[in-house]
């Protein structure tokens, strides 16, 4: 008798570790920033989206006098079936590209997002918007720059 | 039989710890982002200055250039002067490296920069006021005003007024200049 209870009670552990990856919520879509057109203020200037309180456009931040047409916050989908899974964006603390003149970085990415973690209802979707302070550099060419910023999204469940 | 017993109870201290600590799960994504700079500024250039040509005026008249329909040529709107040669509405051109609506005014000053006059250099002034704005053929009139460019596309702004004569008034040529201020 113990010897066939002993096994059971084993078998049951693993099946607990197993299931653990099936409760996670998944990543399903993601939707690109973009900070628009911008006719640039020749001494440099700082370009924000602010998309902490929803999506949300590029504007100018503080006293820079560069003009920006178009542009929008970014996006970030997770479907999350688990009510209480917290889910936390983990950003880079910023990200640059260079043109060989001049280097161009964007940062200060949690202050401008969606504020994170946040404790899922099980209802399925979830958006999280993303935005950033983009910062450029005087003496640049004019180009289209291109950032790719790693975001990690944690699924908590506790 | 004792061994057996706590080989038990071990494998269910280890399902009561897996079950408090939970699981963390953690997916990366790219998510990119654009910014097309230019440092090129909006141009604008003078096609044409603002001509209300030669008038004869023997009592007080206002000369009117209405811009607000684009390009005009001066009419008597009010008094008995008579306007013998043509003149025609101020054009300026606009560049814009991209599509936007900005802002745009003008001001006229005379040689000795006093406001909304225009002066033969010799202490002799006239008045140049509800100076009007026109572009394209969007409905204007207003200053300031607005202007919607589009990049890659010249856009023309057309600027008019009213000017007034006295009865008195000096005979000569006068002169001001139209500054064109775009904001953005």
């Amino acid at each position: 008798m113990r010897p066939a209870a002993t096994a059971l009670i084993g078998l049951f552990s693993l099946v607990l570790l197993g299931a653990g990856g099936a409760w996670a919520g998944s990543i399903i879509a993601v939707e690109a920033i973009s900070f628009g057109n911008i006719v640039m203020d020749p001494d440099g200037d700082l370009i924000e989206i602010d998309a902490s309180g929803g999506a949300a456009s590029p504007h100018v931040y503080g006293s820079g006098r560069s003009f920006i047409n178009g542009g929008n916050s970014g996006e970030i989908r997770v479907n999350s079936t688990t009510a209480g899974e917290v889910i936390t964006l983990i950003f880079p603390g910023s990200v640059a590209v260079s043109d060989g003149s001049a280097t161009h970085t964007i940062e200060g990415f949690s202050a401008r997002s969606t504020s994170t973690p946040v404790i899922s209802d099980g209802s399925g979707l979830m958006a999280f918007d993303i935005g950033g302070l983009l910062r450029l550099e005087a003496g640049q060419a004019d180009s289209s720059y291109d950032f790719d910023i790693t975001v990690t999204v944690q699924f908590d469940n506790p | 039989m004792k061994v057996e017993f706590k080989f038990c109870f071990l494998t269910m201290i280890t399902v009561l710890c897996l079950a408090a600590s939970g699981t963390v799960y953690a997916a990366s994504t790219t998510i990119s982002a654009t910014a097309t700079v230019s440092t090129a500024t909006i141009t604008l250039t003078p096609v044409q200055n603002l001509d209300f040509g030669t008038i004869v005026a023997a009592t007080d008249s206002n000369i009117l250039i209405d811009a607000t329909g684009g390009a005009a040529a001066p009419s008597v709107d009010s008094g008995t002067a008579t306007i013998t040669v043509a003149g025609n509405a101020g054009e300026i051109s606009v560049d814009s490296p991209v599509t936007a609506t900005v802002d745009v005014d003008y001001a006229i000053e005379d040689s000795v920069s006093n406001s909304d006059q225009i002066d033969d250099g010799g202490g002799n002034s006239m008045v140049l006021t509800a100076a009007s704005m026109y572009q394209n053929s969007n409905t204007g009139g207003s200053n300031p005003g607005q202007l919607s460019l589009t990049a890659g596309v010249t856009s023309q702004l057309y600027v008019g007024g009213v000017l007034q004569i006295n009865a008195a008034q000096a005979a000569g040529t006068y002169t001001g200049t139209v500054t064109v201020t775009v904001n953005y």
